[in-house]
């Protein structure tokens, strides 16, 4: 067994990281499997009750057990729901106090004269999600929320899939075994009469369990990865000196990393894309091609204590000519930063911050005053 | 001739659907009096400010155009248009670095 955990481990076995790692992921799986198995014995109780419903009970057993059957069920969702948000909001909670704790009324000032100035600049795309006071420096950047759309995506995809097999699961037993063997036992050995009429074999219901089954393999699979990627490697926090970035100019940016376990590699790179859409036959396409992409700043094997982030700053150039950011009805031209980090035996995590770059000219950048 | 269109429009070209802006339009029609004979006899002139952005840019899939057009109403129904392309900022172009 320890030469196994070894081999895992690489000769370090149970070292603080991996401890580490372990605790993120049972806290992280332990939460995924309390969910889905509410919602296996939700469905299961309700699916049980219709299928062994008969004109005289329409209870196959008492009342109160269903009830408690339910209870436990919704208990295991709504814990593993909490458990999960918990999570999450662990994750992402210290970038967001640390801004709500250094806001001041000169900097939401700041960010106001920033959005008036953009009225200005037709075809230049205003933030999605405008920066934050920060804490280093006075503009805090918003990550794109992606990643938790992904979660919330895959953790629906899962629950309705894992309740529509058991589903399956429940009728293709009860057809093809219940009624006709474990029943039709039952009934010899308690002297009653057998079975007058055996209901008819779900086929159909037997040959989509297969491929269904597969999906939902799939679908778990993908919750459970989406989930560990957003609670093992923790909240990434960038902050710029100036906003919005200007065609050659140069700006400080601090970063702040937490993490549950010891990185591999932290990747920071500057990119600009451009995004067309048009149309291809019937369907409306979208394509993204990166025109420039340049790395800021990247370090491995990064040991992160859970109570102290990983701080660093770096410059952030934006070469001399190059176009700003412009967005039209079917074109666009994006920058953004993206942070990536990954950890052994643990998903690696994008994290990307869109910024605007405006063309130099009529509106200053706003720069730290202090 | 009954009427002619002068506008400073930016428009996008490349894979990507077509996109226009006008920041400048003027029509002139030869029933209120604004065509005459006479102004095909020298030069005319628009004057505009051009707005902060966007940048004439030549990039991989994306290219941002500036130019002067003007669109003559024939007697006939026909259309003639005439772009006049101008370049506006300095931005270098980009080459591609991946498809993401």
């Amino acid at each position: 067994m320890r030469r196994w955990l070894y081999f895992i481990f690489q000769g370090r076995p149970f070292s603080g990281s991996n401890r580490r790692w372990w605790a993120g992921v049972a806290e992280a799986v332990l939460g995924a499997a309390l969910l889905l198995a509410g919602v296996i014995c939700f469905v299961v109780s309700i699916t049980l009750a219709v299928l062994r419903s008969t004109p005289e009970a329409t209870l196959y057993i008492s009342v109160w057990f269903f009830v408690a059957q339910i209870l436990v069920a919704v208990s295991l969702v709504g814990v593993g729901s909490y458990w999960i948000v918990r999570l999450l909001w662990q994750v992402g909670v210290s970038a967001e106090r640390r801004g709500a704790l250094t806001t001041r009324a000169n900097e939401l000032e700041l960010l106001n004269e920033i959005r008036q100035r953009r009225e200005d600049l037709p075809t230049v795309p205003r933030d999605a999600f405008p920066p934050k006071a920060g804490q280093k420096f006075d503009f805090r950047l918003v990550p794109s929320p992606r990643n938790v759309w992904g979660l919330v995506t895959s953790t629906l995809a899962s629950v309705i899939l894992v309740a529509l097999v058991t589903v399956l699961v429940l009728i293709v037993t009860n057809g093809f075994f219940s009624d006709s063997v474990l029943l039709g036992e039952i009934e010899k050995r308690i002297g009653s009469e057998p079975l007058d009429q055996m209901p008819d074999q779900p086929w159909l219901a037997a040959a989509l369990l297969i491929p269904i089954c597969l999906v939902t393999g799939w679908s778990v699979y993908q919750f459970f990865r989406q989930l560990l990627k957003l609670t093992g490697i923790g909240a990434t926090s960038i902050e710029l000196s100036g906003y919005p970035l200007l065609a050659g100019e140069s700006f400080q940016v601090f970063l702040s990393q937490t993490a549950r376990v010891r990185l591999k590699l932290l990747d920071v790179a500057l990119i600009c894309f451009e995004e067309v859409t048009f149309n291809q036959g019937t369907d409306i396409r979208t394509e993204r091609v990166v025109v420039y992409e340049e790395r800021l700043f990247r370090q491995r094997g990064i040991e992160i204590r859970h109570s102290e982030p990983f701080e660093t700053e770096f410059a952030l150039t934006i070469p001399n000519q190059s176009m700003h950011s412009f967005k039209s009805p079917n074109n666009r031209v994006q920058w953004k930063i993206v942070v990536t980090a990954q950890a052994k035996n643990w998903p690696r995590l994008k994290r990307n911050f869109a910024v605007t770059v405006h063309p130099p000219g009529l509106v200053e950048t706003q720069t730290m005053k202090s | 001739m009954h009427a002619i269109e002068t506008s400073v429009v930016w428009i996008t070209e490349g894979k990507g659907e077509e996109d226009i802006g006008v920041h400048f339009f003027e029509r002139r029609q030869k029933r209120s009096g604004a065509l005459t004979s006479e102004t095909f006899l020298r030069p005319q002139r628009i004057s505009t400010v051009l707005p902060a952005s966007p940048f004439s840019y030549e990039g991989v899939a994306l290219t941002v155009r500036w130019c002067v057009r003007v669109r003559l109403f024939m007697a006939d129904g026909d259309q003639v248009t005439e772009d006049k392309f101008f370049r506006f900022g300095d931005i270098e172009p980009f080459t591609q670095k991946s498809s993401e």
